[in-house]
């Protein structure tokens, strides 16, 4: 074969594979559109322990103790009598759109080992209603425990969550959708180039 | 040199090649072995640098080459001193260097020079640890008990005996028998026995399929020269395939969990890789903690220990010793496997193949004492010798 032949056939396989990458990259950016949701997030901490003095007025170690009921506070946090209570401490007008059952879903709570710490999520449609949710939830827990642990360490809210601190998410990633795209568009075309030169020069 | 005939340019520059050859397989087969407390490894390493200094006084000062060919060489040979430097591993550099000075050599004669020396090597340490000279070092897994035999880790001396058979292949290609595959199957049993190095076992059962269809289609059958014909694009589309599971892989799609349990965690371990270095275009220095030798059995046996070693060739090149050479190589099998397949050979195209399967999980693929194959892009490689030796004398085959 000559060069310019040889040069003619690497041309065409180059336009084939970076076509395939194209429709690729194209066609994963509308699924990714078409998949593509946005919502706010917010989140309030609070330390749940007893207090150094009564930890020194007592033969107990509080402060262990309190660790381990961290994943017991985390269990009641999520259940529906908080945000039921959590609902009385919303706006009016995010009353009517969140039941208590929506409230529930909208927050998470988290702990990490080692530490006294409960981090509460939202995840909402709106920045207010992201930073509502958490705030209430967080209240709710300040008041409710004590009646539903007797014995249970304080809690103490940390800063609450503003409009400022929550984030915008949307998701999935329209540019890793994209590089997904072209990476399997780039793959197709060279198994079609592959089997072509197979057929055409090596059979 | 510059008093040397052109008949004696080629004798002399293959006569060091074959030397430097055998004295980098040596080296580095000792290096992946338990001769380490014995015989330093850093000094092993050092070693290596006279090889690679040897092979560039091939590639610059011996071969003749003309002005495009020369350019060429001194950017690959440049893209490997980079990567060298900056992956701080010599490897890569050396691996490159010997498929760059392997011009008028007769390829034939180098897989036998690398199937006698490792086979001699591979018997002697296996004798000598079970002497207990130097440690047969046992993992427990499951239950089992994996004899390394004094290589440094079971499964590589599981792919020494691998990469052994497809340079027995290579070399008897043409009278291979059902006895020959029958021998080599009983091989592979006796050795997965002993080490229950699962990916080899099953590729080097794999070999024989494969291997019985390229003999047939060098032959001329037809139906399995149409099969044979496709072997040449298994290279690049696994290569390209194992990068972007590596990066595509979450533990929350059921697919991707499934391909990672098969591949031992692999999948998972490359991801993590990409995720925290990122993949590089010249190289960058990773520190691993792999399981082999002395000092990975403590590894091993130690719960706290952390294992992360990347195993997988692609993945290695990519992260490790930079994506533009690791693609170069990938085009350097590519092209290998495609020329057998246009001569109607079709041993390399096998070889390749199944290289570039066992590639997706083990590291060899630059490993002078594991792999001589990607050396027959620039050396003389008909499989047929006399037409090699009358090719051979004369120049580079292209």
């Amino acid at each position: 074969m000559t060069n310019n032949g040889k040069s003619k056939i690497m041309v065409k396989y180059v336009v084939i594979v970076l076509g395939l990458m194209l429709i690729g990259g194209a066609g994963m950016y509308g699924l990714a559109k078409h998949r593509q949701t946005t919502y706010y997030t917010a989140e309030r901490s609070m330390v749940i322990s007893h207090s150094i003095h009564e930890e020194s007025a007592s033969n107990n170690n509080f402060n262990s103790d309190d660790q381990q009921m961290m994943p017991t506070y985390k269990n009641i946090s999520q259940d529906i009598m908080i945000a039921k209570a959590a609902r009385k401490y919303l706006p009016q007008n995010l009353k009517k759109k969140y039941t208590a059952e929506k409230i529930n879903e909208t927050v998470d709570s988290k702990i990490s080992q080692q530490s006294l710490i409960l981090t509460m999520h939202s995840k909402a449609d709106s920045k207010a209603a992201a930073v509502a949710t958490v705030n209430a939830m967080a209240k709710a827990m300040k008041k409710e425990l004590p009646s539903i642990q007797p014995g249970a360490g304080q809690v103490r809210l940390l800063a609450p969550a503003t409009k400022d601190q929550a984030e915008k998410v949307t998701t999935p990633h329209a540019k890793k959708y994209v590089a997904v795209g072209l990476a399997l568009g780039a793959m197709v075309g060279l198994v079609i180039c592959f089997v072509e030169e197979t057929w055409s020069r090596l059979l | 040199m510059g008093t040397l005939t052109f008949n004696q340019r080629v004798i002399v520059g293959k006569r060091l090649y074959y030397c430097t050859f055998v004295y980098a397989v040596v080296l580095s087969f000792l290096i992946s072995s338990n001769f380490n407390p014995i015989l330093s490894s850093k000094a092993l390493h050092r070693f290596l640098y006279l090889a690679v200094l040897l092979l560039a006084v091939k590639i610059f000062g011996i071969d003749q080459v003309d002005r495009k060919e020369w350019l060429t060489k001194a950017a690959i040979y440049l893209l490997a001193l980079i990567s060298w430097r900056l992956a701080k591993n010599v490897d890569l550099l050396l691996y490159i260097s010997l498929i760059l000075a392997a011009k008028q050599v007769d390829f034939r004669q180098l897989v036998k020079l690398y199937f006698g020396t490792v086979g001699i090597l591979l018997l002697g340490t296996v004798l000598i640890s079970q002497a207990n000279i130097i440690r047969d070092v046992v993992y427990i897994r499951d239950g089992f008990h994996r004899h390394s035999l004094g290589i440094i880790y079971p499964t590589d001396m599981a792919a020494y005996v691998f990469y052994l058979i497809l340079a027995y292949y290579y070399l008897m290609f043409d009278s291979l028998t059902w006895r020959s595959f029958t021998i080599i199957a009983l091989l592979d049993i006796t050795v997965y026995w002993q080490t229950q190095a699962r990916n080899s076992f099953i590729l080097i059962l794999f070999t024989i399929p494969v291997v019985w269809v390229a003999q047939r289609a060098y032959r001329g059958e037809k139906v399995s020269r149409a099969i044979a014909s496709y072997y040449w694009m298994v290279a690049p589309l696994l290569a390209y395939g194992t990068l972007l599971l590596s990066w595509l892989y979450t533990s929350s799609n059921g697919l991707l969990r499934a391909v990672n349990k098969l591949l031992s965690n692999r999948l998972l371990l490359s991801n993590q890789a990409i995720d925290k270095y990122g993949i590089t275009l010249f190289g960058q220095h990773l520190v691993e903690h792999g399981y082999g030798g002395i000092a990975g059995l403590k590894q091993f046996y130690n719960p706290q220990a952390k294992y992360f070693y990347l195993d997988s060739s692609y993945v290695r090149l990519a992260v490790i010793y930079g994506l533009i050479i690791g693609v170069l190589l990938v085009v350097f099998m590519t092209v290998i496997a495609y020329r057998s397949t246009l001569r109607h050979e079709f041993i390399l195209a096998a070889v390749i193949l199944l290289i570039s399967i066992h590639c997706i999980v083990e590291q060899h693929l630059f490993d002078i004492s594991y792999d001589p194959f990607l050396i027959s892009l620039i050396a003389v490689s008909p499989i047929n010798s006399n037409k090699a030796k009358v090719l051979g004398g004369i120049s580079g085959d292209k």
